[in-house]
């Protein structure tokens, strides 16, 4: 990455998103590129070589899976799908096709920039041993897990379903994904059900407070994802509002 | 015989006939007339014993055998071609036998019962020759049975009868008549009217019915009191009579295979549907049945244009009710939408217009109520998107296991500071099975209900929430110790707009309750609202789940 930070590929055709992201986004160190359409986005993408492109599904001249389809085979740049659809199928899709995040508009400053730098960092493949958020902090190296002072047993399974989110932090994964890197090819018959049960005693042994804000998220009929400080958690600093 | 003695027998037998056309015609009703007619035949042709009829819808059916004065309590129902009442009703005309021992038409318990030897069964027929009744009689007690004489003498008899019963039919007609109208126009229910109509036919001509009615464009049928074997082919049939506006089916011209026979029903000109009547093969109607039975089925067609009209009017009660809900939607969103907005129009152009006059807590206050007002302003959006798509069918509710827990969480986190600083307890078995639910569709019933708590509530007071599995349902209370809900309140506190009058009128769309409610019955479940005997309300609702979704749950926990 050189000076001028990573290259961002935004392809929208909404006037105020352009607007609003051309302007919030340098500061916080990124270079932008802006196209309105698909068939922009396809040439944009082979002269720039961005390193993370942020794509909106209803581009006014190909259909959004098309243009993730089509920018997989160009780039090897991860994609952000940011969209109005709310539909669970939809993200399904768009991540099946290739796409590594999901966010539906609105969605906050901080949220998009937490995205980001989750997907940035998950494909730069450098990962820290230690990962913390609020109370949590599990060292990987040493297989430890800690929720503020007290220790947490967690059973084989647990502890890789947290290393495979912890691997992905701020990203949703999907069950399929999940099960995938979890059981390879499961004979279980139920194998979404017992991601299901896992996850929610995983869930309960890293925040037994139902009053504290989740580590782990249920991303309805898609997937998981584990929070990080800057993707959504609120941390210390929402607490001082 | 001399001449003397036969004119003598003549004027004797003219002299009968005479007396039992007064008798007839003096008779109270049917059955004193048939019952005289029995007594003068046998005094007419010195038959030992006798019996008479009437056709019905489905054969021949007697009463009241006569042993000489002796009454023989002996029901006699006969099907076309059975017995020798059945064999008049085939034949329409006369049956006589001088040696009843041999044979065959005759019905064995009754030769049996009365020691029939000879028999003469005589059809009585109106003017167009159609079978009404009959009679017979049996054992004649001089000579070697019944005479040619006998037999005119007979015939004579079902002449005279033939008038009298005939308008005696007609009479029972009428009031059968005057009865179905009568029973039709008590009726008010469209369904009943459905129902009065199949079961006074099915009673008055024993054979089962169907009305059919067009539903956009297509004609179905509408089930009534007895169920009625209906194939595509039979609604093919039913369908050309209502589009042709003619009898159809059985024992018609058009289409004569099929099971029944369709009548179209008509009402001021108009085909309103259609009529079918189930055939009884062999079985058919006699002119007065049928007389009867049409205009049965023209008071049916009156009755049912006025079970139509009368929903008509009742649809356009109920637009011009949703009108009004409209108006109250447009009202009170307009004014849910506005307030928000005006907040963050208000804040971000007073930032933009400060030119550095406000200090930098000002403009983070501002800049925090755009953002809490805009949130809110999508929470609004999204809590009526849901509603409407449920309440159009756009989209169904996408049921996964969730973990209660979670979603109560959730709710907790999206409320943010108004839920951190107060004081929840929960009661949620640490061994809860994960329940099938709408996560969006669920969330927003806490958000919505806590919502409500927090607000209706002192800040120092505790608001509860519990979860349980009782009897394959999950049952969540939300108990909060606030200001509680009126009497007079409580019965519509779930109706979309309706605010509770006593709470002054800008705490809200008045939508969140009936959200909560249209959520959780779009997951068959249902929401109640009391008071709290302590202050304060608890909402309560249930889900149901699938047992086995359980059992699933309980074996792969470790």
């Amino acid at each position: 990455m050189d000076r001028q930070g990573a290259r961002i590929l935004l392809v929208d055709d909404e006037e105020s998103i352009q607007h609003t992201l051309t302007t919030v986004l340098p500061p916080a160190g990124y270079t932008v590129y802006q196209v309105r359409n698909g068939k922009d986005a396809l040439q944009k993408v082979q002269s720039i070589r961005p390193d993370l492109i942020l794509l909106d599904l209803g581009l006014p001249d190909m259909d959004g899976k098309d243009v993730i389809r089509l920018l997989r085979e160009r780039a090897i740049a991860p994609i952000i799908v940011i969209s109005v659809r709310d539909d669970e199928t939809e993200k399904v899709t768009a991540l099946d096709t290739g796409a590594h995040d999901y966010l539906t508009k609105p969605f906050t400053l901080p949220e998009l920039l937490a995205r980001m730098r989750a997907t940035l960092r998950s494909v730069s493949a450098t990962q820290d041993d230690v990962f913390t958020v609020g109370n949590l902090r599990v060292d990987l190296r040493r297989r430890e897990v800690l929720a503020g002072e007290i220790a947490v047993k967690l059973t084989a399974t647990e502890y890789d379903l947290l290393k495979v989110l912890i691997h992905h932090a701020g990203s949703v994964r999907t069950h399929h994904e999940l099960i995938h890197e979890l059981w390879g090819r499961t004979q279980y018959q139920d194998p979404v059900h017992l991601l299901r049960v896992t996850m929610s005693h995983l869930r309960r042994k890293l925040q037994p407070d139902p009053m504290k804000p989740r580590y782990i998220v249920t991303e309805p009929g898609v997937g998981y994802r584990l929070r990080t400080e800057s993707s959504g958690y609120p941390g210390k600093a929402r607490q001082r509002a | 015989m001399d001449d003397s003695s036969a004119q003598k027998e003549t004027e004797q037998s003219l002299r009968s006939l005479l007396r039992l056309s007064d008798k007839l015609n003096s008779a109270s009703d049917l059955d004193s007339l048939l019952d005289s007619l029995v007594e003068q035949l046998l005094e007419l042709t010195g038959a030992e014993s006798g019996c008479a009829g009437l056709r019905t819808s489905q054969g021949m059916s007697g009463g009241h055998f006569f042993l000489g004065p002796k009454v023989v309590p002996l029901t006699y129902h006969c099907a076309p071609g059975v017995g020798w009442a059945g064999w008049l009703l085939q034949h329409g005309t006369h049956y006589l036998t001088n040696d009843a021992a041999r044979d065959a038409v005759i019905v064995p318990e009754v030769r049996e019962r009365l020691g029939v030897k000879s028999g003469l069964a005589v059809p009585i027929v109106d003017s167009e020759k159609d079978v009404i009744a009959f009679f017979e009689i049996y054992n004649k007690r001089a000579g070697d049975g019944f005479t040619g004489a006998d037999l005119d003498h007979c015939l004579a008899a079902a002449q005279i009868a033939s008038l009298a019963i005939h308008s005696r039919l007609l009479n029972r007609n009428l009031s059968a008549l005057a009865a179905f109208s009568q029973s039709l126009t008590v009726t008010a229910d469209f369904d009943q009217i459905l129902y009065v109509v199949g079961s006074r036919i099915e009673r008055s001509f024993k054979r089962r019915s169907v009305i059919l009615l067009p539903v956009n464009g297509e004609l179905v049928p509408r089930s009534l009191g007895a169920e009625f074997i209906f194939s595509e082919s039979e609604l093919a049939v039913a369908t050309w009579s209502w589009k042709h506006g003619q009898a159809a089916g059985y024992s018609t011209e058009i289409l004569p295979d099929a099971q029944a026979q369709y009548l179209p029903l008509k009402a001021r000109g108009e085909v309103i549907g259609v009529f079918g009547v189930e055939a009884t093969p062999g079985a058919w109607l006699s002119n007065v049945q049928r007389q009867l039975f049409r205009a049965f089925i023209n008071q049916s067609a009156l009755a049912i244009e006025r079970g139509f009209l009368e929903q008509k009017v009742r649809r356009l009660r109920f637009l011009e009710e949703s009108d009004k809900v409209q108006n109250a939607v447009l009202s009170a969103i307009s004014h849910d939408v506005r307030a928000p907005l005006a907040a963050i129009t208000v804040s971000l152009s007073g930032l933009m217009t400060s030119n550095g006059t406000l200090d930098q807590a000002a403009q983070r206050q501002l800049l925090e109520t755009a953002d809490i007002e805009a949130r809110r302003l999508h929470r609004l959006v999204n809590n009526l998107l849901s509603m409407t798509r449920l309440e159009t069918g756009v989209s169904a509710v996408k049921t996964e296991p969730h973990d209660l827990l979670e979603l109560v969480s959730a709710a907790l986190e999206e409320l943010g500071a108004a839920a951190s600083q107060r004081q929840v307890s929960f009661d949620i078995p640490a061994d809860l099975p994960l329940v099938p639910m709408d996560f969006g569709l669920i969330t927003h019933v806490f958000i919505n209900l806590f919502s409500n708590a927090f607000k209706f509530s002192p800040p120092g007071q505790p608001v509860e929430i519990r979860g349980r599995i009782i009897d394959d349902q999950l049952e969540v209370l939300v108990a909060d110790r606030g200001v509680g809900v009126p009497l007079e309140d409580l019965s519509r506190i779930f109706d979309k707009f309706y605010r509770v009058a006593e709470l002054g009128p800008s705490h809200g769309l008045g939508l969140g309750l009936a959200i909560c409610k249209a959520f959780i019955e779009a997951h068959n479940g249902r929401i109640s609202l009391e008071n709290n005997p302590m202050g304060g309300t608890i909402v309560r609702f249930v889900i149901p789940f699938h047992p086995a979704a359980i059992a699933r749950v309980g074996n792969s926990q470790s």
